[in-house]
Formats: structure tokens, C-alpha cells, sequence
């Protein structure tokens, strides 16, 4: 092998190549010290990225009306899937409106009575989003607040549904569950060692909220624009937190040992929306004239639209509806609920559907008519309506508020016509305890099988009316409800309420159980 | 003439006639005194070193010493001896010659060495050599093994503190004392010569050979810097490219399988492609990535795969299992390297090495480095090789007759006496008579491997050129034509300017890798089909599906050899740095990367895979698309500044990075062709529908730093320092801030330690601790943020929240402390690390769950949980025999960890409360424990609170441990004149789930299609049967609550000893290569996973109890240069 011989280097390697000269002090000395000394203040700011193109950050969602808008009636899509069915079953399983068909799970011990602090299985809107629901408003309530691309007319209007949201969760929330955590902020850090708040102030909260709500919703209905108005009953509007806040005062007024400001309140309120003129009662029930659960109602103060694409009208009426024997997932209408219907009561003609399999009857509730079919919507999902509006203010007149006893039969008989019953035998004589019985009793043939209201009211009951039809007695032993759906009542009343799921208490330690469970 | 001054070659003998002379005298004079005492044997051949540390002895004592070292004879007269000096020496470890060399100057004797003995007699000193003697001029060129001439070579004559240092052209001039001066040439990295003046006539050139085996010497690339092994303060692992090549892989990961000591790997299958799991000093993370960071060639490599999560990768999965075993991980993003163009991979373990990568070191750094060309005559490097490779392993199963006794005794045993219409198994829909066995014909195929691969390289003093190119095909063992193949092309140009100052690098590596396998592996079909199934094709060539009636009776498993899952990956990586030495010791460099990995998947479904009446069916048509591109761009620049001061040696260095990668996946399902011809065209489709979108940034900068100080070469101690940002964080806590110190003690540089442990030649102390972050979490997750709902309302598209926003997490913190000794004997023949660590990693992210009043049911949090590793890693290299003809080294690494879960607060009400235990490690699994079969009944039973019991419940789960317990790696090299034989065994102690989890004891025994191992057989058949298998049911098993799967008899031992690769090559004689032209030639035979010891009860102790084994693949080849 050769050796190889080099010549003498230059001494200067920069006088004979000047492209690296160039590389040197025009490239590489300028990057690195650039970078090193001079870019590194500004480097804070490298590592701070945009935002991800596939997702939406918050901020960005309420800069803008249309993203804002979207956030909200997100609500009312998610609301309609799971939310609206749960709580027509679940409360109607625990009261005496629906029998099950299950041997086990979560239908069976609703069913029963029986639900169990401990087990995993998830009872009533607690486990079914409500408190996402309430973020979700929370969320835009704060986000609407801090940012300001939002025009202030869909400002007001969407923080007005917010509240509406925040009310209307916690309101059956703290029906449900009695004492509950109230949830105003979305930082979580806040929110998971909440204790539960009192019944009574969650109410106050509800009120409040709902207060809130009132003086900003639109008096009209408006599209997802927010301020277009539209024939669609389906984004709450002033009159639907009014509504709303009728039943709320009449709850507030049980809760707080029959506070008559309160029914008071529950009175102008429903009777403002009574007299508000958007609203009537369909005049009867029979053949076409059944319009009350079709889509746009003239009865309905707020519905929840099907989301599209769709397969079905409501899950509701996807539900209830029976094409075959029911299987352990059916319920059916309860005997005792189909007893309660008077002779001649429109209401169970048109309203309860059966089918005859194996010899056997088996009813199921048919306020909406449509099965399957999701091409042509013809029913929304109710979820408050006139006729309650009637009920609350008969109820609030009960206690003394407006007419008194004689509105209160008044308002009575307006529902019972409609249904083509003749007027009710009570008379200006009636005690206020009959009256609220026969309100009561009006309530579970006009609104069964709606948002868990005859749970409610029998809870409610036990308060206004301890010696009559109340949850005790009627769920209560010897013979009672309770014990024929094969369940033992306790006469401690613990079972009036959900238990807190354990997981709950595991995670939030200043949250305690129900006594009695 | 090109002289070559190895020191064998210094030493020639004075003539053997004139000691036969001085022989003849000696017995003339009678006064002869031979001092010869006994030859040493073996030995003699090894020890030419000599320690000596004596002071005014006489020479006789000193040839004493020296006989008994080296067993070298000394042969003398006393007269000639009686005016010698006394002599005081003090050598260490010396070559025997310039040891005599040392003792006889000075004094007016001579000696000479010839055949183990070394003569004495009176010097005969001429009157020239008395004038000359102190004015020996010598002059000559330094040059490496290429001829590349090497400058700042020390040159020093030998006991003297006389010395230079060679200039730019590796030129020197130095003038000793006599002929007989020792000059010494040393350079780090490469071994001292040392040659008598009277060898180096004046312009020789003396080559220098890289050190080759001398551990201590080596440079080590610790990313930022470089540095000595022996100065080293951090635990780093090298393998290098002689041990990446030996090994017929086309993943370079699984080359470093068993190498090097605290990484541990996991193959997840035997297809080529799969992804292999790496752990660096064991599992640090609970939730989050515990995947190294890899740098090639200083640029960042993503280490996630880029097969769709969507879509899945076919055969190769697209997920782990936290639940079962090694479910495949998609494609390895490694399989898109040529292992053949890899220089070095480096480890790096401990705090000192590994904090310097700051916020993404908690987990080791893995740094590879391509091959870079070297000065000299042009190169070109020829490799090629074929080999095939079969499953390393199979199961044993029933074989019909048995199977079908077992189906009978079920359908007793379930009180069925007319073999249902259902059982074609066994009615005679299938034919009873056939036996086959499933494994041969489904994964007993043999797979072709082949790979060539070519290189040009050269260049000269200021330029050097790499050019590599490669070509590589892996075939399967399924039936189908299956393979891997990838082409890639490697290219390295090095640039620097007459003095030196300036240099330039610019690498650039491109991959092509075609990945074609079925949608899923055949192997636990394998192990399932009943062994009377029928026959899998029809006369006709279609596939054969037993119609009965219109209906299939069993699910062909060829089915899956018509969905292909093709995934083609293309791979840039590419590299450029700039450096400039401003002044001496002062340097400015900066460093400019980007890489490309792009892939591209199908997954194609044609109906012909389906059984009538699907196989026409339009909508079972289905082809997959999917696209992944991950790109990264890296800048950064640094300055370091190195100065020797009094006997110190001072290294500072300050540098930062900018740094950002976007990655982009895109998938789409297309189905609804009308004919299998057309699916690949998705025009044709009637269908198609957007199946995932997703677009990532991520961003990081940081400044590090690292102060090295060296004293005297003993003391040691090394500063890094890290401040970074990444984007995965809020802004809150984007910045951190990490840091490491290491020190060390190179204790046998005490004159004490010289003095009393001779042996003894290397020790050195040392100890790291330091800080380190784990940012491997998903990005964006502290943004809160929406997503869309696609159902409308009032004709709006919902946006909901995704996430509740956390915006002040920040990384998991990973404390390392780590202590190490190094020990080398005997002259360094031996060489033992040995290294304790404790790591410490808390600040954990978890996925913390909340109550859902809070909206949400978990958040990202930071909590204080702590995992905790340790480990006692031992290295052993030694060099068992060194003869002119004949070497033989091993090299030994065995790793003990131990993980412990130290804390986790809130862990009972974590999604973890039933996969974790306080106190335990990560690699438990929550088991029932199984008591054995009830004999009176066939019927399994677990231990309980309240006694046996057949239903037990979450309370009576017991943690098993499933995980390692030792491992590690024995390679032995022998060397016999052309023959080189590398053997390698990889062995694991380890417990992990076996083929218990898919029968579940008896569960699936007596079950329709269903074959079982021959363990089996052993199964309850009547009252009184003490076994460890339950009673056979042609429904779900004996066992009625399904619970075998989740007792500790699913869970058993797993430990192996592989011997996972055996290379032997041959070096073609000098005379042949010569004839041919060639510099170097060499045939070779390597063999990967040759044999497999294990009583393992599952297909492979590695790659799980069910999934295709690693390949014993057995290939030949031939290595040439030109």
C-alpha cells in the first residue's frame, strides 16, 4: 500500500474557501448564538401551540354564536336519548304506575323497591348525565361570561337556557335524591369534595336560577339562531322558565311546611303562563283531535326536537310501546294505575295502548303513537305542557293562593273536560285535603308516565297530606303497592328516595348516604 | 514501504548462533550457573507483562521476579554480573522487553530474548554508539489502519517525561536517548504501540489499530458529548455493529435482544415487522409511555407505531393488552431501519447520561449511529446472504382419536346421548379419519430471508464519503406468498477544512419496507382447529367449508390468507452538523435534522374469504385505507469549551434545541364492490365513509448544559443540566427543570493500590444522581375542549365537551441514583461492572377518577404516587485465552430488577384498584387462586374467605407476580486462525400467562372445534380422579363460572434460555483474497433463536402463550471488500 503524502496546508483555510467564511459567520455563528442568546427569551412562546385542528377548545366555542349556540343544544339532543326514557321508567317503576318484567337488575329492584346503596347499579338522572348536563351549562354560563364574539342578543339568550338547564337538572336531582351537591362552577377541583346542600336550598337555587332565566329567555320561541323566532316549541323560552318556576314555587312551598308566599308565586307564575294566549288545550283527545304530543303542540311549553338522522320519534314512544309480549327490558301500565282511571276517561282510550299476546292483556302507555320510524317526525319529546300548568295552579289555589278552593275546582274541571269527564264533585265546602286529593289523583290520570311526576307528588303528598293518599300509604304495607309488586316498604320512608351512588361517595368523601340504605 | 511496528514484530532475537556461542563459552569456563528453574506451562504464552516496583536491588533478584511472571528463563554468568548496578524499577503491566530494556539501561550489559529465554552478557559498546547515544533523532508519520494520517498523537520516550505530539499531517520528530529508548505512541481509542528507536528509521510510518476489546478505551457517544469509557461517570451499553450484523434480523431492536445489561425486550410475534417492547431500567410509568427516547444520528425517532389505531395493522395488531399477554403493537417503526447501516447503538441508563435529555429521559435515551466513511483508499463492501427460517416451537395436542374420546366422554357427561346435528366433529359431517396436524399446515411453512447489501466508502484527509445500499426480504411461515421486504439506501458525507477548524457532516437515510401479511395471525387457529377439520381447499382450488345443508361447518382459517393487510412504510432521516473551532478548545456546532416516516396501509377483504352465501355478497367487500405521516425537524446548536488545567481536564457545554413534530393519520372504510377484482380501486366502492382524522403538533425547546471535570486522571466529575418545554403541558407548567451529577474515583490510580494489588489493573468508583421527566402523554390533554355530535338539533351540529380541562399537570419526575464499580484484572483481561440503581419516579399523570357531580368521571392529574425500581446489574467481559492462533472471549450481563408500586393514594377507588396492589410491583396481575379440581364432582375450586369454593368474588384475588426476576446474556467469541464463532444465549427468568388463560383449565374441553394441548388428557373423568384438568362439557367447561382464566393457574412459569444467535464465519487466506482481488473476504453461517430451553406450557415463553413464536432462522452468506 502507498502511502499518501499531503501538501502543506494553506495556513488560513478561511482566505481560500470564502463559501465557508460564508457558512460560518453567515449561517451557522447566527443560528447558534441567535438561537442560543437571542431566541430564547421568545422561546416561551415556541412551545406555546395553536390549538388542536380536530377539536374545539372552549374559549374558541364561545366566540362566536354559531359554535355557542351549538354547545347549547347539544343539551337538548343528549337529553332526548337517555334522559327523556329514564325518567319516565324509573320513578314510574318505583311508584304505582308501571309493572316490570325483569327478575333481576335495575328494573327489578326499582320495581321492588329495593334499590341498594351498594352494587354498582346506577339509579335515577344522578347516573344519567344530569350532572354533565349542569356542567355543560355551567360551562356556557362562564365561557359566555369571558369571552365576547358572542352577539349580545345570543349571549342573553343562551345564558338564559343555561340557567334554565342548571334549574331544571337539579330540580329532579334533589327530587330524586333528596339533599344533593349543588353545582354552580366547572372546576372540578371545587366540585369533587361538595357536600350536599338541603333540599330546600337547592330548590331556592332552582328558583333562583330559574328567576334568572325568565328575565332573559326570549318571549318567543327561537331557532338555532337564537333570535329568529320559529313555530318550533323546542329551546326553552321565558314562558317555559315561568312554567318551570310554577312547579318549582309549588315544590318550595311543600318543602318549606307549606309556605304560602311560595304557592302563592307557583300561583301568579302558572297562571301567567296560562293567560300568556301562545298556549291552549287541544279541546278533546279522540281521533285527530289527540294532537297534545305531536310535534308543536299548541299544549306544549317545551319539547325536545328529535335529533336527525333519526330512527325513531321519541325514545319514549320507541320504548313504551309494545309490538309482542313484554320480555324483562318492557314495562307495562300497572293495574293500579289502570284502576285509577274513571269510566269514560278519554285519557285511558287514548293515551294507554294494549296488545293481547298468549292470551294475557298487557297495556303499555301510549301518549305517543309512533313505534319505529325515523323518516317523518310527527311527535317531539314533551317535556312540560299546559295541562300541568292547569294542575299547579289548581294545586297552589288549594293552598290558599288566587281562588282558593273554588279555582282550584275550577281549574280541576277544565282538565276534566278535555278528558270528557263531567265536573268534579267536590264543592267550595270540599276540605283542602280532599281537594289536594283529588288534584293528586287528577295529576296521576292526566301526567303518568311524564318526567317521574307521580313519584313526585306522592313524595310531596306525604308533607301537605299525612293521614291521606300519600307515598306511605300508598306504597306502605299491609297490602299495598309495595308489597303486591312482591317489595317491603319501610316505614321509615327511606325508599321515597334514590341512594347516592357508593361510587360517588367513594370519590367525594364529604357526601353522605341516605339513611336507611 | 508501508512498516507495520506491531509489537510481536519488535521482538527479533540477536542471531540464535552468536547465544549457542556464548553457550560454548560458558561450558569452557565451568564457572557456568544456569539459573533455570522450572518452565512454566500454560501461562507462558500469556503473561509477557510485567509489574514491577522495586528499589536498589540487585539484578538477580530482579530476573528472579521476572522468571516467575513470565516464566521466561534467564541465562548468565555470575561474572558478568558482579559490576552490574543495583536497579530500581517501577512498571506496571509493561511489555517484558521494555521492562529489560528499563533494568539494563544503564548498566554495561546487553541482553537478548530468544525462545523463552533472555541471555545476559557484557555490552560491547563502540565508540560511535557512545557519541551518538543521547543525540538519536528519530522522525516517521502516525497513521490509522486506513492510512489516514492522525494528528495529536503523543509520541514519548519511554520513562522519560520526554514527548510531542504529532502535527495536522500526523508527523513527528523527537529525539531520545539512545537506540535502545522505548518511543511510545498512544491515542485514545487506540492501542499504545511502543517501539524501540532503533526500529523507527527516520520517515516510518507507524499505524496505529483502533482498540478492539479494550472496554476502557472506548469512546463513548453520550449524545451532547463524547467520552472515554474509563472516564465515564454514567452507565451507558454499547452494541456494536459486528454484533447487529451477525444477526439475521431486519429490526435492528431486536439485534440488541439479551445484550446489554437493564434493557429489556420483548418480541411480540414471529411475523416480520412486529413490534418489540423495550423497557430501560423496568417499568417507570403507570399510565403513560415507558418507551426510551431514540436519537439516530441526533435527530429525534418517533418510537410510536404508525400503523391506523383505527383500522389496526392486520396480523400485526394495532395495541397492547394490559390483560393478556403481547398483543402486537402495529408495525415496529424500527422495522423502517437497516440494522446493516448501524455503527453503534448506545444506552444510556442512569441520571448522568440520561439528564441532559431533560423532560424525556426518565425512560433511558437509546442513541444510534450510522456508519460514516473513512479516509483511504476507496472501499466497497459486498454482503450477501439466504437463509430460511421455521417457528421455533410448537405445541402438543391431541391427535383425533383422542380428541374425539374426550367430545364423546362430554356428551355423556352432559347426559346427551344423541350426538346433536351441531357436532360436525364428530356426527360424520366431517370426516373422522383425518388427523392432521393444523401447525404444520398453518405456521409450519418455511420462511426465506434474504439480504444484500452494498457499500462504497472512502475519501481522504478532509473528505470522507459513505454510500450504503441494502436490500432485505423476509418471507412467513403461513401458507400464502407473505413477506417483508425493504430496500434503503444510506448515504454519509464528512467535510472538513485544511486545519481542521471546520467540519462538516450531512447523513441521510432512506427506507422503502413493504409489509404484506394476512389481517390475522393463523397460529391460535392453529392450536384450536379440531384435528379431524376438514380439508382446506376443494378440488376446484376454492376453499373448502364443509357446506352442510348451505351452511359452513367450520370457519376455514385460510380465510385469512385471502384479507391481506399490506402497509408500506417510507422512512427519511436525515442530518447535518456544522462545527467551527474558533480557538483552541473553543467550538461552536450546530446541528440541523429532519425525518420523514410516512405510511401507507390497505386491508382488503375480497368476498371469496367468506362462506356461501356471503362469498358474492357485494357488502362483504370491504377495503381499509389509512395514512399516517410523522415529520420532525430538530436545530440545535451548541458551544463547548475543553482546557487541560494543572492536571485537570475542564469540558463545558451549552447548547439548545427547537424542536417540532406533526403527525397526521387519515382512515377510510370502503366497501360495496361488486367483484373481488375490483377492491383495489376504491372508486369501485358503493360505499365509503371517513373513518379517522387526526393532526398533532408538538413542540419543545430547551437550553442544557454540562460542565465535565477530570483531575489527573482519577477524580472525576461530571454536571449536566437541562431546562426544557414541551407543549404536551399547560403554560402554566410547560417549563422544568432537570439535572444530573456524577462522580468517580479511579482508585488504582493511587500509588497504594499500585503498590498492593499488582493484579489489580483498573478500578474506578462511581456514583450519579439526578433528575429526569417522562412527558409521554398524549398532546392537548390540558386543553379543555369540544368535540362534535353528529346528530343535529334544530339542524345544528352539537359540539359537547370532551374533557374537563386540568390545564396544571405537568410530567411524571423520575429520581435516579445509581452506583457503580468497574473492576479490571490481570491486565485488563478480565473486566467486571457492577451497578446497583434505585429510580424513583413519581409526580405519576394518571387518569385520576371523579365523581360525576364534577361532570366527568376522570381527569388528568398529576399524583403523588410513586413506582420505585431497582436493580443489581452485572457486566463480565473477559478474555479467556489469547494465543497468536488462538482467542476466546465472553462477555456476560445478568440484570436483578425489582418494581415496587411504593404509594398511590386513592388507589381503592382508581380505575387501578383491580390491577395494582401497595407494595407490590406493576407486573402483578389480581388472581383467584386455584385450588385444584374437586375430585368428587370434576369441578375447580378457588381458594376463599369462607373455604373452596367454585364461585369465588373480587375479595379473594391474590396478586400474582408476573413478570421477570433475572435476566440477561453469555456471549463466547472464539477465534481460531480464519475461523471466527460468535455464540450468544439470551436467558429470562419469568413468570407469565400460559395456555391455561385459553383453555381455562377444563372450560373449552369437550367443546365443538375446539382442540386442546396433550396436558389435557389429564382431565376428570369419574369420582375419585385426583387431576389438575376439570370435568369435559359440550357446554362452557366444568368450571360455572369461567373463573380459570383469572386463577394463578393461568399464570406459570415462563423462564427460557434461548440460544438466540450462533455466527461463524471463515476468512478467506490472504493468498485467495489476492487472487481474487479482494481486501477482505469472509463466508459465514448465522443462525438467530437456534434453540429454545423452557418449560414453558404456551406457544413461546417470549412472544406469548398464542402467537407466532420468533423465527429460528438459519442463514449463509458471503462478506467481501474490494
Amino acid at each position: 500500500m502507498k502511502i499518501q503524502t499531503y501538501k502543506k496546508s494553506q495556513p488560513n483555510v478561511i482566505k481560500k474557501a470564502p463559501f465557508i467564511r460564508y457558512l460560518i459567520f453567515g449561517f451557522l455563528l447566527p443560528i447558534t448564538f441567535g438561537t442560543a442568546l437571542g431566541f430564547l427569551p421568545g422561546c416561551k412562546k415556541f412551545v406555546e401551540i395553536p390549538p388542536p385542528t380536530t377539536q374545539l377548545v372552549t374559549a374558541s366555542v364561545f366566540n362566536n354564536n354559531a359554535t355557542a349556540s351549538s354547545a347549547l343544544t347539544v343539551i337538548y339532543a343528549q337529553m332526548f336519548s337517555v334522559a327523556s326514557y329514564s325518567l319516565a321508567a324509573s320513578p314510574g317503576l318505583l311508584s304505582d304506575e308501571l309493572t316490570s318484567y325483569a327478575s333481576s337488575g335495575i328494573y327489578f329492584q326499582e320495581y321492588t323497591n329495593a334499590m341498594l346503596a351498594t352494587g354498582g347499579l346506577g339509579y335515577g338522572p344522578w347516573n344519567n348525565n344530569a350532572y354533565n348536563y349542569i356542567y355543560q351549562a355551567n360551562a356556557i354560563i362562564a365561557g359566555l361570561q369571558s369571552n365576547t364574539g358572542v352577539s349580545p342578543a345570543v349571549k342573553q339568550q343562551l345564558t338564559g337556557e343555561a340557567y334554565f338547564i342548571r334549574a331544571f337538572w337539579h330540580f329532579y336531582l334533589t327530587n330524586c335524591y333528596g339533599d344533593v351537591p349543588l353545582v354552580t362552577t366547572t372546576n372540578y377541583a371545587v366540585i369533587d369534595v361538595l357536600p350536599r346542600t338541603p333540599r330546600v336550598q337547592v330548590l331556592q337555587q332552582v328558583v333562583s336560577d330559574l328567576t334568572t332565566a325568565q328575565g332573559m329567555l326570549n318571549k318567543n320561541y327561537v331557532d338555532v339562531s337564537d333570535t329568529t323566532t320559529t313555530t318550533e316549541r323546542t329551546q326553552p323560552n321565558k314562558a317555559a322558565a315561568t312554567a318551570l318556576l310554577a312547579r318549582a314555587y309549588l315544590y318550595l312551598g311543600d318543602y318549606s311546611n307549606q309556605n304560602a308566599t311560595d304557592y302563592g308565586y307557583a300561583y301568579n307564575d302558572a297562571n301567567t303562563v296560562i293567560t300568556n294566549g301562545s298556549y291552549s288545550l287541544c279541546p278533546n283527545l279522540s281521533g285527530p283531535a289527540n294532537s297534545v304530543f305531536l310535534k308543536n303542540s299548541s299544549e306544549a311549553i317545551w319539547q325536545l326536537a328529535t335529533p336527525l338522522p333519526a330512527t325513531v320519534n321519541t325514545y319514549i314512544g320507541n320504548a313504551f310501546i309494545l309490538l309482542a309480549a313484554p320480555g324483562s327490558s318492557n314495562v307495562t301500565i300497572s293495574t293500579q294505575l289502570l284502576n285509577a282511571f274513571e269510566p269514560g276517561d278519554q285519557r285511558k282510550t287514548n293515551w294507554i295502548g294494549s296488545i293481547t299476546s298468549g292470551g294475557k292483556t298487557y297495556n303499555f302507555p301510549y301518549k305517543y303513537k309512533v313505534q319505529t320510524g325515523g323518516t317523518t317526525i310527527t311527535e317531539y319529546t314533551m317535556v312540560m305542557r299546559l295541562a300541568e300548568q292547569y294542575l299547579i295552579r289548581a294545586e297552589a289555589q288549594a293552598h290558599g293562593a288566587g281562588g282558593g278552593i273554588a279555582g282550584a275546582i275550577a281549574d280541576l274541571n277544565t282538565i276534566r273536560a278535555r278528558a270528557g269527564l263531567p265536573p268534579t264533585t267536590l264543592t267550595t265546602s270540599s276540605t283542602q285535603s280532599e281537594v289536594l286529593t283529588a288534584i293528586l289523583h287528577e295529576r296521576q290520570v292526566e301526567l303518568f308516565t311524564e318526567w317521574g311526576a307521580r313519584w313526585f307528588d306522592l313524595n310531596r303528598a306525604a308533607l301537605n297530606n299525612p293521614t291521606g293518599v300519600n307515598v306511605s300509604n300508598v306504597m306502605g304495607s299491609p297490602g299495598n303497592v309495595c308489597q303486591f309488586k312482591g317489595g317491603t316498604w319501610n316505614p321509615d320512608g327511606h325508599q321515597m328516595l334514590y341512594p347516592i351512588p357508593i361510587n360517588e361517595i367513594t370519590l367525594d368523601p364529604h357526601l353522605t348516604q341516605n339513611t336507611g340504605y | 514501504m508501508y512498516t507495520n511496528f506491531y509489537l510481536k514484530n519488535c521482538l527479533h532475537p540477536h542471531s540464535y548462533g552468536r547465544m549457542r556461542k556464548l553457550l560454548l563459552i560458558m561450558k569452557i569456563t565451568t564457572l557456568l550457573l544456569i539459573a533455570v528453574i522450572l518452565h512454566v506451562s500454560a501461562a507462558t504464552s500469556l503473561a509477557q507483562k510485567v509489574t514491577l516496583n522495586e528499589k536498589n536491588v540487585t539484578l538477580i533478584d530482579v530476573f528472579n521476579k521476572i522468571r516467575v511472571q513470565t516464566g521466561y528463563d534467564f541465562s548468565f554468568s555470575t561474572e558478568t554480573l558482579e559490576n552490574s548496578n543495583p536497579v530500581t524499577i517501577n512498571v506496571k503491566n509493561e511489555e517484558l522487553t521494555d521492562v529489560l530494556t528499563q533494568i539494563f539501561r544503564g548498566q554495561n550489559l546487553e541482553f537478548s530474548l530468544d525462545n523463552q529465554i533472555v541471555t545476559v552478557k557484557p555490552k560491547e559498546t563502540s565508540l560511535l554508539e557512545k557519541v551518538t547515544e543521547k543525540i538519536k533523532a528519530i522522525t516517521g508519520q502516525v497513521m490509522d489502519e486506513t492510512g489516514q494520517p492522525m494528528s495529536g498523537v503523543t509520541v514519548g520516550e519511554k520513562g522519560t517525561k520526554n514527548a510531542t505530539a504529532t502535527d495536522s499531517k500526523g508527523k513527528f520528530s523527537l529525539n531520545v536517548a539512545s537506540d535502545n529508548s522505548v518511543v511510545s505512541f498512544s491515542y485514545i481509542g487506540y492501542e499504545t504501540q511502543e517501539v524501540a528507536a532503533k526500529y523507527i528509521p527516520s520517515g516510518s510510518v507507524i499505524a496505529l489499530k483502533a482498540a478492539e476489546n479494550n472496554l476502557r478505551e472506548v469512546v463513548v457517544n453520550k449524545g451532547y458529548y463524547n467520552e472515554r469509557q474509563e472516564l465515564s461517570t454514567g452507565d451507558v451499553g454499547i452494541v456494536n455493529a459486528k454484533e447487529i450484523e451477525e444477526q439475521p434480523v431486519s429490526d435492528p431492536i431486536q439485534a440488541l435482544e439479551g445484550r446489554v445489561a437493564g434493557l429489556y425486550i420483548t418480541q411480540t410475534s414471529g411475523m416480520p415487522g412486529s413490534y418489540a417492547k423495550i423497557q430501560i431500567n423496568g417499568q417507570n410509568s403507570i399510565a403513560n409511555g415507558n418507551n426510551p427516547l431514540y436519537i439516530i444520528d441526533g435527530v429525534p425517532f418517533s418510537s410510536t407505531s404508525l400503523t391506523s389505531t383505527t383500522l389496526g395493522g392486520g396480523a400485526l395488531g394495532n395495541t397492547f393488552s394490559t390483560t393478556t399477554q403481547n398483543l402486537g403493537g402495529g408495525m415496529s417503526p424500527f422495522n423502517a431501519l437497516n440494522p446493516d447501516d448501524i455503527e453503534s447503538i448506545e444506552v444510556l441508563k442512569d441520571a448522568d447520561a440520561t439528564a441532559i435529555y431533560g423532560s424525556r429521559g426518565a425512560n433511558g435515551v437509546i442513541l444510534i449511529t450510522t456508519k460514516k466513511g473513512k479516509a483511504g483508499n476507496t472501499k466497497v463492501d459486498v454482503d450477501l446472504s439466504q437463509g430460511d427460517g421455521q417457528v421455533t416451537r410448537t405445541m402438543d395436542l391431541l391427535n383425533t382419536q383422542q380428541y374425539l374420546q374426550i367430545r364423546r366422554q362430554a356428551y355423556a357427561n352432559d347426559g346427551i346421548t344423541t350426538i346433536p346435528a351441531n357436532a360436525y366433529d364428530l356426527n360424520g359431517d366431517w370426516n373422522i379419519n383425518n388427523n392432521t396436524d393444523w401447525q404444520k399446515v398453518l405456521i409450519g411453512n418455511t420462511a426465506h430471508y434474504t439480504n444484500a447489501q452494498l457499500s462504497v466508502s472512502g475519501g481522504n484527509e478532509n473528505t470522507q464519503f459513505y454510500v450504503g445500499g441494502g436490500f432485505n426480504r423476509q418471507t412467513t411461515v403461513f401458507p400464502g406468498d407473505y413477506d417483508d421486504a425493504k430496500g434503503s439506501l444510506n448515504f454519509s458525507l464528512t467535510h472538513s477544512s485544511a486545519d481542521k477548524r471546520f467540519q462538516l457532516t450531512l447523513s441521510a437515510g432512506y427506507v422503502n419496507d413493504n409489509n404484506n401479511l394476512p389481517q390475522t395471525d393463523l397460529t391460535s387457529q392453529a392450536l384450536e382447529l379440531a384435528p379431524d377439520a376438514p380439508a382446506l381447499y376443494n378440488a376446484n382450488g376454492s376453499l373448502n367449508w364443509q357446506l352442510v345443508g348451505g351452511a359452513q361447518t367450520f370457519s376455514n382459517p385460510l380465510y385469512a390468507t385471502l384479507r391481506n393487510a399490506n402497509a408500506v412504510t417510507n422512512n427519511l432521516i436525515s442530518n447535518l452538523q456544522l462545527s467551527y473551532r474558533i480557538l483552541p478548545g473553543l467550538q461552536v456546532k450546530s446541528s440541523f435534522g429532519y425525518t420523514d416516516d410516512r405510511m401507507n396501509q390497505t386491508i382488503q377483504t375480497p368476498a371469496d374469504s367468506y362462506a356461501p352465501p356471503n362469498n358474492t355478497n357485494p357488502a362483504d367487500r370491504s377495503n381499509y385505507f389509512a395514512r399516517s405521516e410523522n415529520t420532525t425537524w430538530i436545530i440545535e446548536p451548541q458551544i463547548s469549551y475543553d482546557k487541560k488545567i494543572a492536571k485537570g481536564a475542564l469540558s463545558v457545554l451549552v447548547g439548545s434545541t427547537i424542536q417540532q413534530n406533526v403527525a397526521n393519520t387519515f382512515a377510510e372504510r370502503t366497501s360495496g364492490y361488486s367483484s373481488d377484482v375490483l377492491i383495489a380501486n376504491p372508486l369501485n366502492a358503493s360505499t365509503t365513509s371517513l373513518a379517522g382524522y387526526n393532526n398533532t403538533l408538538y413542540r419543545y425547546n430547551a437550553i442544557y448544559g454540562r460542565i465535565g471535570y477530570t483531575w489527573d486522571d482519577e477524580y472525576l466529575l461530571n454536571v449536566t443540566a437541562r431546562r426544557d418545554g414541551s407543549s404536551r403541558f399547560g403554560p402554566a407548567t410547560q417549563w422544568g427543570n432537570f439535572g444530573a451529577v456524577g462522580a468517580g474515583w479511579i482508585f488504582t490510580r493511587e500509588q497504594t493500590i499500585k503498590d498492593n494489588l499488582p493484579w489489580l489493573s483498573f478500578g474506578k468508583l462511581r456514583g450519579s444522581y439526578g433528575i429526569t421527566g417522562n412527558d409521554q402523554i398524549a398532546d392537548y390533554q390540558y386543553l379543555s375542549t369540544y368535540s362534535t355530535n353528529s346528530p343535529t338539533y334544530g339542524g345544528e351540529t352539537g359540539l359537547y365537551p370532551t374533557r374537563i380541562a386540568n390545564p396544571n399537570y405537568g410530567w411524571e419526575v423520575d429520581k435516579k441514583l445509581e452506583g457503580g464499580l468497574e473492576l479490571s484484572f490481570l491486565n485488563d483481561r478480565i473486566n467486571l461492572s457492577a451497578d446497583y440503581y434505585r429510580e424513583r419516579s413519581a409526580n405519576q399523570l394518571v387518569v385520576y377518577p371523579l365523581p360525576l357531580i364534577t361532570g366527568f368521571s376522570s381527569v388528568e392529574v398529576n399524583l403523588p404516587a410513586v413506582v420505585q425500581n431497582t436493580a443489581a446489574e452485572f457486566t463480565l467481559n473477559t478474555v479467556n485465552i489469547k494465543s497468536s492462533g488462538f482467542k476466546w472471549s465472553s462477555s456476560f450481563n445478568l440484570t436483578i430488577p425489582r418494581n415496587e408500586l411504593v404509594s398511590y393514594p386513592g388507589l381503592a377507588a382508581s380505575t387501578y384498584k383491580n390491577t395494582y396492589v401497595i407494595g407490590q410491583p406493576l407486573s402483578i396481575r389480581k388472581e383467584y387462586h386455584f385450588l385444584g379440581v374437586n375430585p368428587s364432582n370434576g369441578i375447580d375450586e378457588y381458594a376463599s374467605s369462607t373455604g373452596p369454593t367454585d364461585a369465588p368474588t373480587s375479595t379473594d384475588e391474590i396478586p400474582v407476580f408476573a413478570g421477570q426476576k433475572f435476566y440477561g446474556g453469555l456471549q463466547n467469541s472464539f477465534q481460531y486462525k480464519n475461523f471466527q464463532l460468535d455464540v450468544f444465549f439470551q436467558f429470562v427468568k419469568q413468570t407469565a400467562l400460559n395456555y391455561n388463560y385459553v383453555t381455562g383449565g377444563s372450560d373449552v374441553l369437550g367443546l365443538v372445534n375446539f382442540n386442546v394441548p396433550t396436558a389435557s388428557l389429564n382431565y376428570w373423568q369419574k369420582p375419585g380422579n385426583i387431576v389438575p384438568y376439570g370435568k369435559a362439557s359440550t357446554n362452557y367447561g366444568s368450571d360455572p363460572y369461567g373463573e380459570y382464566p383469572y386463577s394463578d393457574a393461568a399464570v406459570g412459569d415462563a423462564s427460557y434460555i434461548r440460544l438466540k444467535n450462533l455466527a461463524l464465519s471463515y476468512t478467506l487466506p490472504k493468498s485467495w483474497q489476492q487472487a481474487m482481488h479482494l481486501q477482505n473476504a469472509r463466508i459465514y453461517m448465522q443462525a438467530q433463536n437456534l434453540l429454545t430451553f423452557t418449560n414453558y406450557f404456551g406457544m413461546d415463553p417470549e412472544t406469548g402463550y398464542n402467537g407466532l413464536p420468533p423465527l429460528r432462522m438459519i442463514t449463509f452468506g458471503i462478506h467481501a471488500s474490494l
